[in-house]
């Protein structure tokens, strides 16, 4: 199916602080279609989980949408009420944060964190929503013999999978992960991987996957979209974009991962820091690291460069000199 | 949440809101006067509605014991024993001997028996007749028992004879002039000859009373209050009041702010709090000099164990910090204007007692004379440190133990004043407790010190024997020891002739003066108050502006205003 | 919690009562001034007479003697006769305890209560108008002695406005028809010192609730609640005051506990024959049954304390549990 279920247009959203606005999210466009999962990758800071936080408006208290909309089934919600959202909230979207070792309430039972979304979205019993914890707790593979405990008595990977459980109680439309998987060793996140691959098939869930780990993007993502300082420097489907990145950053990022075959070759980083959001400076914002400015005025005074698909097959790039890409 | 907090505070609010004046048992006084007009009224006041309660504020410990053979502590006599017990002989206004339970009394030619004729209608507040048996019986079981309170009292005599139902004989060794000081209360034998042994007596605590006085006993709450009820058939009159409460208050602002308000009829007041009372149109205040009298003692222990600074024992010293001190200050300062300056063993209050000291010999605040005695006996500041030394280089520098709770600021008066003359003090805080320990262990490791007395009214034979050699070890806290003070002391306590003895007496406190082991620095004053809207016809004694209002006389005279 | 935990921890606790109030026995008696010397300027003592009184207060058995004493009323509850008071340690004690207790028991818990709540009303204003209002106000409140804040209520409500009485538990002297009359002059008389002891207390638990409040705020899990779709007030109930309660449950339960030892500057100020003007008061005087009656009283009430502490902990923090 290929109905569009979340679509964000030029959003922007912006922190209030004591010296101005910092501008996190400045003009972020995507659409996400039902059954579709979208990888949103960059550095620390660059934008990611204030979109997801926009979308599900969880935002603390000094950051506000400033522009743009965000459209959820052809409905905007960019400024819905509180209590509009709380009929939104987990059951179309559900979220799982970053950090997801901490999401469970140390002194409650896991089977009542659980649950609580269910009961207090949907008419059942506890008895049901019981019943219901069981479903989960199979789905995610978990053994439902310790539904009883309290947090602090499972491992890591355990936790997670019940956070992923309850993400699912209500059976929303889309899950949106932070960095789901960062905190957990290797062996344990190929099987939580596999789990929302799986899961993502049986339910036909949409899911919004932001991470800086580009292999796990590969992994389970259909399209993927490059953040860089507040705004979009490249989309398009997963394979496309890795093998015939167009724009510079996003070729830089992906020769920073090591390649377990190729040759042993240092490492190619990219100097310097991303920008001040306070004041970003004019044109390009990635104009100050890139490799292929070399005193091109276009990329430094321009306003910065929009995300256009230059070959119409769905592969957006957002950079002046994208046409030559061998020169890069 | 807020719901809650709101709910809380309106009950709070509602529940004082309702609080209406507290109902105590009618107190009539304040009514009476708005009810009388003078066209219905005759000047005697109508049949009162309830009982005449007279409240009594007090700010001191709670009294101990009620068995008055056993009790320690003065508040003691003031909340229980003054009111039930008696004596054989009193003192009156003039302070002197007066008949209480004994009617008359006399002494034989020898002066060694004591003969007192008792009251033949006295009764115990239980009826039981008051005779010979209750005198006898109390003198006696003092000496066998070696009871705390009155052994001292009582262990002169050789024997206590009852002649017939309504006389006895004190018998001594030698003449005792002091018999006031072996006035006893007197206690029911009929219940007290219960507890034979010692320890059956100690373990007798006495709850329910039983005296011959003005006042009976109602109940108490230790820590709370004590009632009293008139006694109708008392000898020298029912007391105008029907009931007496002594109420305790542990906090001295709280106690002013009862009289005030008029839970309690009477208090006294302390320095810090007489201006506030000042101005209250319903209160009066009463300042009189009390019989306390608070003194720098010097550790004159001239005994190879003791640990005092020798310098102390040179009189020369004593008299130039006699007149290094400035005492006005002291009393000022110090003391809130709450004290005189009186520099005799014996003070004023205490009438013919009190020596008058002559205006040649009188020691007076004037440093410059310190330092000229001081110079003249050797002592100069030779190494410019302005500490004094002598010939030897022994510097003049003492300790001084100061109770903090009571003397702090005068401790610093008096160190600044030294300081001004080359002697140097090191002031050392401490409590009671360890003052006490401190002098009365074996060493006495200290040099100068502040402590107080209460000279007694009745007889100066007490205070006189603070200072003599026979004391050290008991009484003495200034080691002082000098052999003629030790004799006339002997000799005031066998001269029965008042004239005479007056003079010795007057002679010792002119050695005590002039060698000063104590110097005296003031003799407290205090203030009593009392609500004017609701009493009159209180009584001072004695006369001449000594004690406390509320003494024997206005506890049967008191009444209600008309 | 198992039964060989409880066990071990009541050994333990045994032991350190032992050890402490056989120390405070020691340490009694190393005071300097003994209560014979608190009276000897009062009394024309002799030394026949300080003999007696020195019998009278079983000084004069050897030290062992007096120590066994001691231990033996720990048991027995019979803690001799107080020197002072000349009546049985353990009726003075049951008296002034019940008075601590009357008051302490309206007192703490209403202070805690208010602490408590207005924490959390603070913490969910956080940074508005009413945070500031009420941490500012119970800061200033917190700072000002006791004394003074009593003093002023006092004076306004007891002479100036006369609704309430100045001092003690009752009225003195006074008898009841009935147990209401009873009730209802305690009740005049409870009123400002109850007020003036709560809010002497309520500072301390107020600022720190807010504090833990705030901390649990910004925890993961509260956002995950959010996310959840619950709503402000279900959420601090549920998911935020249950861990915000778990720092201060400790203090809270050893205040509790500690009510009966009472209050020195209250009951002081009021004239509440309480227990701690007792304490203090028998220190001052070297009454040695009353103290070794109170120390032990102490003792056992912080042990209890500590105790329950544990558990409660436990109860309510299940990462505390052990095996």
């Amino acid at each position: 199916m290929s109905e569009v279920l979340l679509e964000l247009d030029n959003l922007k959203t912006y922190f209030t602080v004591t010296k101005g606005k910092v501008k996190a999210v400045d003009g972020v466009s995507f659409t996400l279609n039902r059954g579709e999962s979208l990888g949103l990758v960059g550095e620390s800071g660059c934008g990611k989980t204030t979109t997801a936080l926009s979308i599900i408006k969880l935002l603390p208290k000094e950051g506000q949408i400033e522009g743009g909309r965000i459209l959820f089934e052809g409905k905007d919600i960019t400024h819905q009420t509180e209590d509009e959202l709380s009929d939104f909230r987990w059951k179309q979207v559900s979220m799982i944060f970053q950090g997801a070792m901490n999401a469970l309430n140390p002194v409650k039972r896991v089977c009542d964190q659980v649950a609580e979304p269910i009961l207090l979205h949907e008419y059942t019993t506890k008895k049901q929503a019981m019943e219901r914890v069981k479903e989960l707790f199979e789905l995610v593979e978990l053994d439902t013999n310790l539904m009883y405990s309290y947090p602090h008595e499972f491992s890591g990977g355990m936790r997670q999978r019940a956070i992923i459980a309850m993400a699912l109680a209500c059976h929303p439309k889309l899950i949106i992960g932070d960095e789901p998987t960062t905190a957990l060793d290797v062996m344990v996140q190929a099987q939580i991987l596999d789990l929302i691959n799986e899961l993502r098939g049986k339910l036909n869930m949409s899911m919004l996957m932001i991470t800086h780990d580009l292999s796990i993007i590969s992994d389970t993502c259909d399209k993927v979209a490059i953040m860089y300082a507040g705004r979009i420097v490249e989309m398009g489907e997963t394979k496309e974009v890795l093998s015939n990145s167009l724009h510079p950053y996003t070729k830089k990022l992906i020769s920073a991962f090591p390649n377990i075959y190729a040759e042993r070759k240092m490492v190619d980083s990219i100097p310097g820091d991303p920008p001040d959001l306070y004041t970003p400076p004019p044109g390009c914002r990635f104009a100050k690291r890139c490799h292929m400015v070399g005193g091109k005025e276009v990329c430094q005074v321009e306003i910065h460069p929009p995300l256009i698909d230059y070959t119409g097959k769905g592969h957006y790039v957002a950079c002046h000199l994208w046409r030559n890409p061998d020169e890069y | 949440m807020k719901r809650i907090l709101a709910l809380l505070l309106i009950g709070a609010m509602f529940l004082t809101g309702c609080a209406t004046q507290p109902t105590t048992p009618a107190p009539t006084p304040e009514q009476t006067p708005a009810e009388q007009t003078p066209a219905e009224q005759t000047p005697v006041a109508e049949a009162p509605e309830g009982p005449i309660i007279f409240r009594y504020g007090i700010r001191d410990s709670w009294p101990d014991s009620m068995n008055p053979l056993l009790s320690a502590l003065g508040i003691s006599q003031t909340f229980y024993h003054d009111n039930m017990y008696e004596t054989l002989i009193g003192l009156d206004a003039e302070l002197n001997m007066e008949a209480r339970l004994a009617e008359s009394w006399e002494t034989s030619e020898d002066g060694l028996t004591w003969t007192f004729h008792l009251r033949k209608d006295v009764k115990w507040h239980d009826g039981e007749e008051f005779d010979a048996d209750d005198v006898v019986y109390s003198y006696q079981v003092n000496k066998d028992l070696e009871l705390p309170r009155f052994f001292a009292s009582v262990k002169d005599f050789t024997e206590v004879k009852k002649v017939d139902d309504y006389t006895v004989q004190l018998v001594t060794a030698e003449p005792k002039a002091n018999i006031m000081d072996a006035m006893i209360d007197l206690v029911p034998e009929h219940i007290f000859s219960q507890y034979k042994t010692k320890d059956d007596m100690l373990a007798f605590a006495n709850e329910s009373p039983i005296g011959t006085g003005a006042f009976i006993f109602v109940e108490d709450a230790k820590d709370g209050f004590v009632r009293y009820k008139a006694n109708d058939d008392y000898w020298n009159g029912r007391p105008v009041i029907d009931e007496l409460v002594y109420v305790y208050f542990s906090n001295a602002d709280t106690l002013i702010q009862a009289l005030e308000k008029g839970e309690i009829d009477f208090c006294g007041v302390g320095a810090a709090q007489q201006d506030y009372v000042k101005g209250l149109a319903n209160i009066t205040m009463h300042y009189f000099d009390s019989n306390a009298f608070n003194e720098l003692g010097f550790n004159c222990w001239d005994d190879p164990a003791s640990k005092g600074n020798p310098l102390m024992r040179d009189v020369k010293i004593r008299n130039a910090i006699g007149y290094a001190i400035d005492y006005d200050k002291i009393v000022d300062y110090a003391m809130g204007g709450l004290a005189s300056k009186q520099a005799q063993l014996l003070p004023e209050v205490t009438g013919k007692w009190s020596w008058k000291v002559p205006d040649d010999i009188r020691v007076d605040y004037d440093p410059e004379k310190a330092k000229q005695i001081l110079e003249e006996a050797g002592y100069s500041d030779r190494d410019g440190d302005g500490i004094r030394e002598d010939a030897s280089g022994n510097k003049l520098e003492f300790r001084m133990s100061i109770i903090e709770s009571d003397y702090r600021d005068c401790a610093l008066v008096v160190e600044q004043s030294l300081k001004d003359v080359g002697i140097k003090t090191n002031i050392e805080f401490m409590d009671t407790g360890r003052l006490s320990d401190i002098i009365y262990s074996q060493d006495f490791d200290t040099d100068m010190y502040m402590w107080g007395w209460y000279a007694r009214y009745s007889d100066p034979s007490y205070i006189l024997s603070a200072m003599t050699t026979d004391q050290i070890g008991n009484r003495s806290d200034c080691f002082y020891s000098n052999p003629e003070y030790d004799q006339l002391y002997v000799q005031q306590t066998k001269t029965i002739d008042m004239e005479e003895r007056v003079k010795i007496v007057h002679k010792m406190q002119e050695i005590i003066y002039r060698d000063s082991p104590y110097l005296i620095l003031y003799n407290a004053k205090r203030i009593n108050a009392y609500n004017n809207e609701r009493w009159e016809n209180f009584v001072e004694y004695p006369a001449f502006g000594g004690g406390n209002l509320f003494n024997y006389y206005s506890k049967l005279q008191v009444r209600p205003k008309q | 919690m198992s039964f060989r935990y409880i066990v071990n921890r009541l050994f333990y606790t045994l032991f350190m009562f032992l050890f402490i109030v056989s120390l405070n026995f020691m340490l009694f008696r190393l005071m300097p001034g003994d209560p014979l010397t608190m009276v000897s300027k009062e009394i024309s003592s002799s030394p026949e007479g300080r003999a007696t009184l020195e019998r009278m207060y079983g000084l004069d058995k050897p030290l062992i003697h007096q120590y066994g004493d001691y231990m033996k009323s720990m048991v027995t509850f019979d803690f001799g006769t107080s020197f002072h008071y000349k009546t049985p340690v353990r009726d003075l004690l049951g008296d002034k305890i019940a008075n601590s207790l009357i008051l302490g028991m309206a007192a703490v818990p209403l202070g805690i209560a208010i602490g408590i709540l207005g924490g959390i009303i603070a913490s969910a204003r956080h940074g508005k108008t009413a945070d500031m209002l009420i941490t500012t106000s119970s800061m200033v409140i917190y700072a000002v002695p006791t004394f003074w804040l009593a003093m002023i209520l006092l004076m306004i409500f007891g002479v100036r406005l006369g609704w309430v009485p100045i001092n003690s538990m009752l009225t003195p002297g006074a008898s009841f028809a009935t147990k209401a009359a009873y009730l209802k002059d305690l009740f005049h008389h409870m009123i400002i010192p109850v007020l003036s002891y709560a809010i002497a207390i309520f500072g301390s638990y107020l600022l720190i609730m807010r504090g833990s409040m705030i901390d649990v705020f910004s925890e993961d899990y509260v956002l995950t609640a959010r996310a959840k779709g619950l709503k402000e007030k279900p959420l601090i109930r549920k998911h935020v005051v249950p861990n915000a309660l778990l720092p201060i449950s400790t203090s809270v339960i050893y205040s509790l506990a500690i009510v009966f030892t009472g209050a020195f500057s209250i009951e002081v100020l009021f004239s509440w024959p309480g227990m701690g003007k007792l304490m203090v008061e028998s220190v001052t005087r070297r009454d040695y049954p009353v103290m070794q009656a109170a120390n032990y009283l102490i003792a056992v009430a912080v042990i209890l304390a500590n105790f329950l502490m544990d558990i409660v902990y436990g109860w309510l923090d299940p990462r505390v549990r052990l095996g």
